[in-house]
């Protein structure tokens, strides 16, 4: 009983950790822009397709760490540079929420036009397991853990430490004087976007 | 050429011309079949692949003529692997398209939404639903099921399991109709059989994390039955490896999974299914139509479609919907929906033998369910791929699974 609870626990600490790291680009998409960004599932599976390809055709789940993100910043780019960036400041949520819902279907439906409806599986990278209360426990979501608290540890740091972050809560702050600090707003705003979008991903 | 000639002459062409083109006589009127199959989301394995092999059956028939001289106009709608949209689109196929018959998905909550409505609208549905109710007390005379249901199946893999994998199962299902009938039925052919079943346990359907509930699986177990499907059954077995887990599972479907998929505890997989994925899982009487089948549908030996990713076992109910329609129409005499009931009393206890139209096997359209009973079979995955390990005989299966209704006592319109 003990090492039921015990094992949940902790599965609900990793999942926790894994989950954090997929909304909190969801958050600071919502949080800077105010873009209720309802294509972020889509994004993520698209990552999760992308990730699939690379580690089928390259052979190595490794590259898809690099190239996922790649990937969804370009898409990120196309999204933003055809409809959201026209539509942010001056207009109210729920049109972008419209744009994102659009985005959303249309991520789908190419999603299941290439991908196709049949489910895959990626070979877990981490095929090891770690004792846990005389049981075992899988070690890539210990990994998966890890990683995800030491993306979030990263985008805190770099959201307070760095110039650029710094930009980016001025223009949530106060868009306009920031702009008139010299601050290049259109830019934070596609950089954050991005940003938001690659999280999706990681 | 005065006005009042003129209006003349195109009074007179116009009345000719509704004379010529007036209504096409009874003989070629088409028969419409719809069809709502999931063709996005979760189960659009299965009905992209029904729908593939209704189309090319409809394609068949047309080139021959048709049913009964008359062209099959075929009209699919997506259930997007959503009952509520499901009945929509039935709703739609029956009160604007004016289809004759309708063809339902694997949906088992989609069957049990049309049924009363399949009665209300006096339209004969063919479903490949599987939960057992469908054709028991949720059921009534205007459903037809040309698959085998889940308890049939659980039916067979109880008595294979009982042979082949231990005295101690544990079962875990997705927390719906099809989820528990499985489960369910398991645990009730594993009693007499001197299986016990130590527990039980359901998750809700696209379950992401297994985890919470295969760790309650107690250490005595022999083997788990497991009522998932699509990417569950993927994420169930590789996540009971992960976990330390080396018992066998036996599940309900492998529809369209890869072996690599299933990862490194593949080969402790199980299924009892309705279809063999090879061509060489299929007995030596049913293998040459299976072959011709595939041909015209364009299935490989492997069971794969060209595109690599729907695979066979399932899919052959599309094909035989159409050509259960055929029958029908064609040993009632059907003309339009005023002739549903001899449809019904056609088809009722019909037998067919394995052939071309009927490739999965010899079955029967048993008279008082509309329950087919036809072939079950196991498969496992083994070196690489998904090999078929035992046909269960449609006849082996009848005993164990008596009718617990009747509706050939309802009246139809």
């Amino acid at each position: 009983m003990i090492e039921t609870i015990a094992l949940s626990l902790v599965n609900g600490l990793v999942w926790g950790c894994i989950l954090a790291m997929v909304s909190i680009g969801l958050t600071l998409i919502y949080g800077q822009l105010e873009i209720i960004n309802i294509a972020h599932g889509a994004m993520y599976a698209v990552g999760a397709v992308t990730a699939f390809y690379v580690s089928t055709y390259l052979g190595s789940w490794a590259y898809s760490l690099i190239i996922s993100p790649l990937v969804m910043v370009v898409i990120a780019l196309a999204i933003y540079g055809s409809s959201l960036r026209y539509r942010i400041v001056g207009y109210p949520t729920w049109v972008t929420l419209i744009i994102s819902y659009g985005v959303m279907f249309v991520l789908e439906q190419l999603t299941l036009l290439i991908f196709g409806g049949a489910p895959r599986c990626i070979p877990n990278p981490l095929p090891y397991e770690v004792g846990f209360l005389g049981g075992k426990y899988p070690l890539y979501r210990v990994f998966a853990a890890v990683f995800s608290l030491a993306v979030i540890g990263s985008l805190v740091l770099f959201l307070k430490g760095t110039k650029l972050g710094l930009w980016i809560r001025a223009t949530n702050q106060d868009h306009d004087t920031a702009s008139a600090m010299g601050v290049p707003v259109p830019f934070v705003y596609m950089f954050t976007f991005i940003l938001g979008s690659m999280l999706a991903v990681s | 050429m005065g006005r009042k000639s003129l209006f003349v002459c195109l009074l007179v062409a116009f009345c000719l011309l509704f004379c010529l083109a007036g209504p096409a006589p009874a003989g070629v009127k088409p028969i419409r079949i719809g069809a709502v199959y999931d063709l996005t989301g979760a189960l659009s394995v299965y009905g992209s692949g029904s729908n593939m092999t209704a189309k090319a059956a409809v394609e068949w028939i047309n080139k021959r003529g048709g049913i009964a001289g008359r062209p099959v106009e075929y009209i699919v709608e997506d259930g997007a692997t959503d009952a509520a949209t499901g009945i929509r689109k039935f709703r739609k196929l029956v009160l604007k398209d004016r289809c004759d018959f309708v063809l339902l998905s694997c949906n088992s909550g989609l069957a049990v939404g049309v049924i009363p409505i399949a009665k209300q609208l006096n339209t004969i549905v063919f479903t490949e639903g599987t939960a057992r109710q469908i054709t028991g007390t949720k059921g009534n005379r205007y459903v037809f099921r040309q698959i085998n249901n889940a308890e049939m199946a659980a039916v067979a893999m109880a008595k294979f399991a009982a042979r082949k994998l231990g005295k101690y199962a544990f079962g875990m299902g997705a927390d719906y109709e099809w989820g528990h009938s499985v489960v369910d039925t398991a645990e009730r052919c594993f009693a007499p059989l001197g299986i016990k079943m130590l527990g039980k346990i359901f998750s809700p359907i696209g379950t992401v994390d297994f985890v919470p509930y295969l760790s309650k699986v107690p250490k005595e177990a022999d083997f788990i039955v497991a009522g998932y499907f699509t990417a569950d059954v993927i994420k169930l077995v590789n996540q009971a490896w992960e976990l330390g887990l080396r018992i066998p599972i036996f599940v309900g479907t492998l529809q369209s999974i890869r072996y690599k998929d299933l990862g490194p505890g593949a080969d402790l997989v199980w299924c009892g299914t309705y279809g063999s994925r090879s061509l060489e899982g299929y007995p030596e009487d049913v293998r040459p139509f299976q072959k011709k089948y595939r041909e015209i549908v364009g299935l490989n030996d492997e069971g794969w479609d060209k595109t690599g990713k729907i695979s066979a076992e399932y899919i052959w109910a599309g094909w035989e919907g159409i050509f259960w329609i055929k029958k029908g129409i064609e040993e009632s005499g059907w003309k339009s929906k005023k002739d549903n009931l001899k449809f019904m009393q056609a088809l009722e206890g019909a037998r067919v033998e394995a052939s071309l139209e009927f490739p999965q096997g010899p079955k029967i359209m048993r008279a008082e369910d509309h329950q087919v009973i036809g072939d079950t079979y196991i498969l496992k995955a083994e070196g690489g791929k998904i090999v078929t390990k035992a046909c269960i005989r449609g006849e082996e299966i009848l005993p164990f699974y008596p009718p617990n209704v009747d509706y050939r006592k309802e009246k139809v319109r």
